[in-house]
């Protein structure tokens, strides 16, 4: 059993209608990665409408792939695109 | 919309001078602040980045913009930018984001760096601008005639990689 808390930021909290929540994964003793747990935010919330695979994830405030492995009681934030931008804009 | 109740300021020592400092606040950013800060009688240049809110994005009619922030996140990043720009250049950083309403002609991000030598200076502050809108977690909603969108590069947005040189 995995505990995480998910935040959501800018259009994603927009679209889930939710900030922070904490989600309770049973099952199964296979590990939980990023992606993994992306996919699963997705389904919980379909008017997220970005792709899960093209989501930034940050696991304790550090980006992560989604190949990374959450442990117990991760805070993990789906980052949507900055403003990036080109230097010359 | 986030309230905040913690303002930090981090401020980096070396040589009993601050060499960096990075703020994220809700209230108006002053130039001159900026400016002191980064100061000192080895600078012989001192660079100013002054971000505002423009009144257009392309055919948009912008009326203001609102940043909102993963706050720790946030400020952490900050502080990893200025932290690279004290590595790579002789200089001095201070920068200041703004988060909340933002109004045409007001700044939402202030980088100011002091330096020896101009080149130097001028290296460092477009550095870092482009750096914090590649890696920080701070976005901006634009409120424009008609109605309102959240700005965001998804193509260029790919913070996990490395900074270029």
């Amino acid at each position: 059993m995995l505990n995480v808390r998910v935040l959501y930021f800018a259009t994603y909290r927009e679209q889930a209608g939710i900030g922070c929540e904490t989600i309770n994964i049973e099952g199964d003793n296979d590990s939980v990665t990023l992606g993994g747990l992306v996919n699963m935010v997705c389904d919980i919330h379909p008017r997220i409408l970005a792709s899960p695979e093209r989501i930034v994830g940050a696991v304790n405030e550090e980006y992560r792939e989604h190949s990374h492995v959450l442990k117990e009681g991760d805070t993990v934030a789906l980052i949507p695109p900055v403003s990036g931008g080109s230097q010359f804009k | 919309m986030q309230i905040l109740w913690d303002v930090k300021v981090v401020i980096k020592l070396e040589d009993r001078k601050p060499l960096f400092r990075v703020r994220v606040l809700e209230s108006s950013l002053i130039v001159e602040e900026s400016r002191r800060f980064v100061e000192s009688d080895r600078h012989g240049a001192t660079v100013l980045f002054h971000g505002v809110t423009r009144d257009h994005t392309d055919s948009r009619n912008v009326l203001f913009l609102e940043y909102e922030a993963y706050l720790p996140m946030a400020e952490k990043k900050l502080y990893e930018v200025a932290k690279e720009m004290c590595n790579k250049w002789d200089v001095r950083v201070s920068i200041d984001h703004r988060l909340g309403r933002v109004d045409v002609g007001e700044a939402s991000l202030i980088v100011a760096v002091g330096s020896p030598h101009r080149k130097e200076a001028f290296e460092a502050a477009s550095y870092s601008v482009d750096r914090i809108k590649h890696t920080v977690p701070i976005w901006k909603k634009e409120y424009f005639e008609g109605g309102e969108i959240w700005i965001g590069d998804a193509e260029g947005f790919r913070p996990l990689e490395n900074p270029i040189d």
